[in-house]
């Protein structure tokens, strides 16, 4: 990640759940606000870092997921569906312009919040409560 | 002329006749990710559960499930419709249940011994069919 130039500070009102399912929609939901009020509004994405179960060591994939910013107040919120169990590094970041996703390389950042770390298992396919509610000749 | 429909709500016994179709109403709760499903549906003689079974008649339909990281509530808007009830099937009583993939239900909520009764004098059948002697005469 390039250095942070802290010109924008990213305070996490509702942060992701520790633990998630494969599928789950999740929401993060903070407040972002420019050092000193000077200069536009940044640009804010959830930077979704990804380690394999089986290599916990070794960071596999990076992805970005947009922001959507509530104008004058700060505010935002970013949905996150994770798509593979695994363990998640999210962070949200802000930069001076639009990313292009999905982002090859690493774009400059002017503020980041907390690190948030979600585990996320496999969602197991169960049935319950099967019933038969009525039958009659057709 | 005047057609009585019979609906039945388990465990209530319901007559049939032979050539009769039975329609079937079903739910179940479902927690997994998207996907396609069968529901299958049988009538049997026997006792629940299987292998004590012998299904005589059946239907089947995929169900398009959805995401479902929390448990969700699936059921029919159609009924599902099995085949004709045979002769062979005539002055006997049988079972009916619902199976969700290779999931099978709790006896009393989705599967029923000896719920469906086929009216009528069952066919003539011959069988053990002997020569006893033979002489002259």
């Amino acid at each position: 990640m390039p250095e942070v130039s802290g010109l924008v500070e990213i305070e996490i009102k509702t942060p992701l759940p520790s633990e998630g399912v494969v599928g789950g929609k999740y929401k993060v939901e903070g407040v972002a606000k420019v050092a000193g009020a000077v200069g536009p509004p940044p640009w804010l994405y959830a930077q979704v870092q990804m380690k394999s179960w089986l290599k916990p060591d070794i960071l596999e994939e990076t992805h970005y997921w947009r922001g959507i910013p509530i104008p004058i107040t700060g505010n935002f919120s970013i949905d996150w569906m994770p798509d593979k169990p695994g363990i998640y590094e999210v962070t949200v970041v802000a930069t001076p312009a639009p990313l292009s996703l999905p982002l090859i390389g690493v774009p400059p950042i002017t503020g980041q919040s907390d690190m948030m770390r979600v585990s996320v298992e496999k969602l197991a396919v169960q049935f319950s409560e099967i019933k038969i509610l009525s039958y009659s000749i057709a | 002329m005047e057609r009585i429909v019979r609906l039945a709500t388990p465990p209530t016994m319901l007559e049939v006749a032979a050539g009769d179709k039975i329609a079937v109403h079903w739910s179940f709760i479902y927690q997994g990710p998207a996907y396609s499903e069968t529901v299958y549906v049988a009538v049997y003689e026997g006792d629940w559960p299987p292998p004590g079974i012998d299904e005589k008649i059946k239907a089947w339909v995929g169900v398009p499930l959805p995401n479902a990281p929390d448990p969700v509530n699936i059921k029919s808007t159609e009924p599902l419709v099995t085949n004709a009830v045979t002769d062979a099937m005539v002055g006997k009583s049988f079972g009916i249940y619902i199976k969700v993939g290779n999931t099978l239900p709790k006896e009393g909520v989705g599967a029923f011994d000896n719920v469906i009764k086929v009216k009528g004098v069952p066919s003539p059948t011959f069988s053990e069919l002997k020569i006893i002697s033979y002489e002259k005469v």
